[in-house]
């Protein structure tokens, strides 16, 4: 365990230097959910896995899969994206890395396993600025800057009751935070800045269910529902003339979300799965701006995993995974349009050896909304890695004597 | 086992660490300009506007101030400055060591750096002082002198000062006199004035004995070949100030007073920028005298700006305050002047402190002459002084 842990805080140290972006550009204000749940296994899947039995990892779609862990099991879950921006003749490159999750897995005892860890709900950030001439006076700059994560810290109890049946409760904490800062700044330094920030600082708990049942050994059909959360948003603005503060609280629910899918075994070791999830359209709270212009969210995927074997050559020992998705987002750009993602996927894992983890990789392919009905589009191309390692309890006792 | 995984963990991150440094990132300007414009992203940075106070008045403040601890002596007139009269006391105390000796000559050597211009000259009489001064105090007219001029060497009263004739003869009797015992030597010292107003005005300049060398002196020749130099001790050149323009001068002294209000500048601005703006008559102006180039006077005139602490002209409150800006300018040519007021305009506006206007003043208003001239209020757009402010109204950002 302390080697899997190592070597996971290795990979987070290399990467956080990386440009760290929102997950899309259209990610500029947090209304509802814009990250997909899920390790790479599930992202080759198309995020289609709700009804996917997961041995190996602690990220999973569905919470009551964990009830399969036999081990204590650490997953991190790790994205980026490359993406070219469209808009008009300008184009431009974005690239984003981010976190989504990391879970620990700990099976208390066979078929019950407590897992906590850590469920990124938004991650937005841009920096962009527009020119302002004022006649007589050094050129001008309005710099406006998202930095914003709202997370959920889970704590998930999965049981396998029967051998067929897993079933999950999660007591979710949520918080983080939506930091919108704007400068005006003068290419002249005997210019002063003038900055503007305003937090809002998100805090509320809510609930989770999860089902995993095996109906029969080649059809699994898998339930999840995301209770609502209450938020309460604490609003802090803070300028560069103090008199101008303010501070106020207000409340904001994000609706309720569920998502139920198959997987079936088609043949040989070739399983199809599907799901869909949906998250009703929340009141724009906050966000006056976005009144009429908030819709349901919703996501259907679909993948097909040929599984690995313990035989064969080296082809025949790693699962080839492929997978297409698309999603309606929360929010309706310019006017009531919604916003489409539409992705492909594949994704394989590597196995490690000696060693009940994996390496799942996923490369996804994609577009969110267009020029015809959005005007800003995303060519998406998309790199996941998940990283999950796995000790029995007892190994390190025996290991200690 | 170990090894594995950091192979592992090296190969992910080389992988992403290569894809992200290919990759790179643009600005993100122009393509989320949508969101920006149609309000769907809601912050919204405040207008940015430049506002223009043309003040309510400009005026002069009128100090007496002298310069006697300038390095040099000055008579003679420039720029609207005229160097009346100049004060000198002498260290009589090597007479002691030359009792009983024969005067033979007497002169007053007055050591003269530069004429301006070179064939100005000016008569001039020497006079007893009557009574004391000092070079710490602010002399504004002549003490009291013998009306009648020290003679010289045969009898003459007045004498012509000019580029070439600097040592003046001194009637030989007055020191063998004090040779003697038989009279004082000038207790108080003596004046150098002006005969008669000249045709042509130049200026005069000789060192003082603050420059620490070679000061003006009595130079005592007795018969035999013996001499003995008595210098001077302390001088002051006393000033008369013509100068016609809106001008802060040192020395004489004038300070600008700028007075307004601010009214345009809405209450919920936050400033960016803001400055006292005014445009230079170089002609009028007056850095330094060829004299005081000569021992590295800089011509940039040192300004101080004040925020006085009282904004009645005829309160003492309004000759201190509390400092805005120290620096240097230029005076002798037509420049626009950009003074940053930084902090100070902040405090006005946001009533920290009161708006008492500010006053701009030479730096070196006690030891040198410098003229700042500017345009005033009835002046063209393009010349007028005024205040300057640039400012940015609070962020929008968009309510619940």
């Amino acid at each position: 365990m302390r080697n899997a842990a190592v070597s996971a805080a290795a990979i987070l140290i290399l990467l956080f230097p990386c440009g760290a972006k929102a997950q899309s550009i259209y990610g500029m204000n947090y209304i509802g959910e814009a990250v997909n749940m899920g390790s790479s296994r599930q992202q080759a899947l198309g995020y289609s896995a709700i009804a996917v039995q997961d041995t190996i990892n602690s990220v999973t779609s569905n919470p009551a899969s964990t009830a399969d862990l036999t081990m204590v099991t650490l997953t991190v879950q790790q994205l980026l994206s490359a993406s070219r921006v469209h808009f008009l003749e300008y184009t431009s490159k974005q690239t984003r890395y981010q976190v989504p999750t990391f879970t620990v897995s700990f099976p208390i005892r066979k078929g019950l396993v407590l897992t906590m860890g850590y469920r990124t709900r938004y991650f937005g950030r841009a920096d962009f600025s527009f020119v302002r001439q004022i006649e007589g006076a050094p050129t001008a700059y309005e710099n406006y800057k998202l930095d914003s994560s709202l997370f959920t810290l889970p704590v998930i109890v999965a049981w396998k009751p029967f051998d067929a049946l897993r079933v999950a409760g999660e007591a979710q904490f949520n918080l983080g935070s939506v930091i919108d800062k704007v400068n005006v700044w003068f290419d002249n330094l005997d210019y002063r800045n003038v900055d503007s920030k305003r937090r809002r600082s998100y805090t509320g708990i809510s609930w989770g269910a999860a089902l995993l049942w095996e109906v029969h050994p080649r059809l699994w059909l898998g339930c999840n529902i995301d209770g609502a959360v209450d938020y309460l948003v604490e609003e802090v603005v803070e300028n560069t003339t103090a008199v101008l503060d303010t501070s106020t609280t207000f409340d904001y629910t994000l609706p309720l979300a569920w998502d139920v899918g198959f997987a079936a075994n088609v043949f040989g070791r070739v399983w199809l799965s599907s799901s869909y999830w949906m998250r009703a359209a929340a009141e724009p709270t906050g966000f006056p701006q976005l009144m009429g212009n908030v819709g349901d969210e919703t996501h259907f995927g679909v993948g097909i995993e040929r599984r690995a074997s313990n035989e064969g050559h080296l082809f025949n020992r790693i699962p080839i995974r492929l997978g297409f998705y698309t999603e309606k987002w929360h929010l309706q750009f310019p006017a009531g349009q919604d916003v489409i993602s539409t992705f492909f996927t594949v994704g394989s894992a590597i196995p490690l050896r000696n060693s009940p983890g994996a390496i799942d990789y996923t490369l996804e392919f994609g577009r969110t909304g267009s020029k015809a009905e959005n005007f800003i589009e995303e060519n998406v191309f998309r790199l996941g890695l998940s990283f999950s390692v796995a000790e029995p309890w007892s190994k390190r006792k025996d290991e200690r004597h | 086992m170990k090894r594995i995984y950091f192979a592992y963990a090296l190969i992910a991150a080389v992988a992403v660490l290569a894809l992200s440094a290919g990759c790179g990132t643009d600005a993100e300007g122009p393509v989320t300009r949508p969101f920006h414009e149609s309000g769907w992203y809601s912050p919204q940075a405040g207008d940015t506007e430049r506002y223009i106070d043309t003040l309510r008045s400009v005026s002069m403040l009128e100090i007496p101030y002298g310069i006697g601890e300038s390095s040099t002596l000055k008579i003679g007139e420039i720029k609207g400055v005229r160097y009346t009269t100049l004060l000198m006391q002498f260290n009589y105390d090597s007479l002691a060591n030359f009792d009983g000796m024969i005067v033979d000559s007497v002169v007053l050597d007055l050591p003269v750096i530069i004429v301006q211009d070179t064939l100005f000259h000016l008569g001039v009489t020497f006079n007893e002082l009557l009574e004391d001064f000092s070079e710490f105090d602010t002399i504004t007219s002549p003490p009291a002198y013998n009306p009648d001029p020290i003679l010289g060497a045969n009898g003459e009263t007045v004498r012509d000062i000019n580029f070439e004739r600097t040592e003046f003869s001194i009637d030989k009797t007055i020191v063998q006199g004090w040779v003697d015992g038989t009279v004082d030597p000038w207790p108080h010292g003596i004046s150098i004035n002006w005969a008669y107003v000249p045709d042509t005005l130049g200026l005069i300049e000789m060192y003082a004995q603050n420059y620490g060398t070679n000061p003006p002196l009595l130079k005592v020749i007795f018969e035999g070949g013996d001499e003995v130099f008595l210098p001077d001790i302390s001088d002051y050149a006393i000033t008369e100030d013509r100068i016609t323009a809106l001008a802060a001068a040192g020395g004489t002294a004038r300070r600008i007073y700028f007075e307004f209000d601010l009214d345009g500048v809405p209450e919920l601005a936050t400033l960016n920028y803001s400055a006292l703006v005014f445009h230079t008559e170089g002609s009028s102006g007056f850095g330094a005298t060829f004299g005081e180039m000569l021992l590295g006077a800089s011509t940039d005139f040192p300004y101080y700006v004040y925020s006085p602490a009282s904004s009645d002209p005829g309160d003492p409150g309004i000759l201190e305050g509390t400092g805005v800006s120290r620096n240097l300018m230029p005076v002798t040519i037509d420049t626009r002047i950009i003074i940053s007021l930084d902090q100070y305009t902040i405090d006005i506006l946001n009533g920290t402190r009161a708006n008492t206007g500010l006053v701009l003043q030479s730096d070196l208003e006690l030891s040198r002459v410098q003229i700042l001239a500017i345009y005033d209020t009835a002046a063209g757009d393009s010349l007028r002084p005024y205040i300057e402010v640039i400012y940015t109204m609070p962020t929008d950002f968009g309510g619940k």
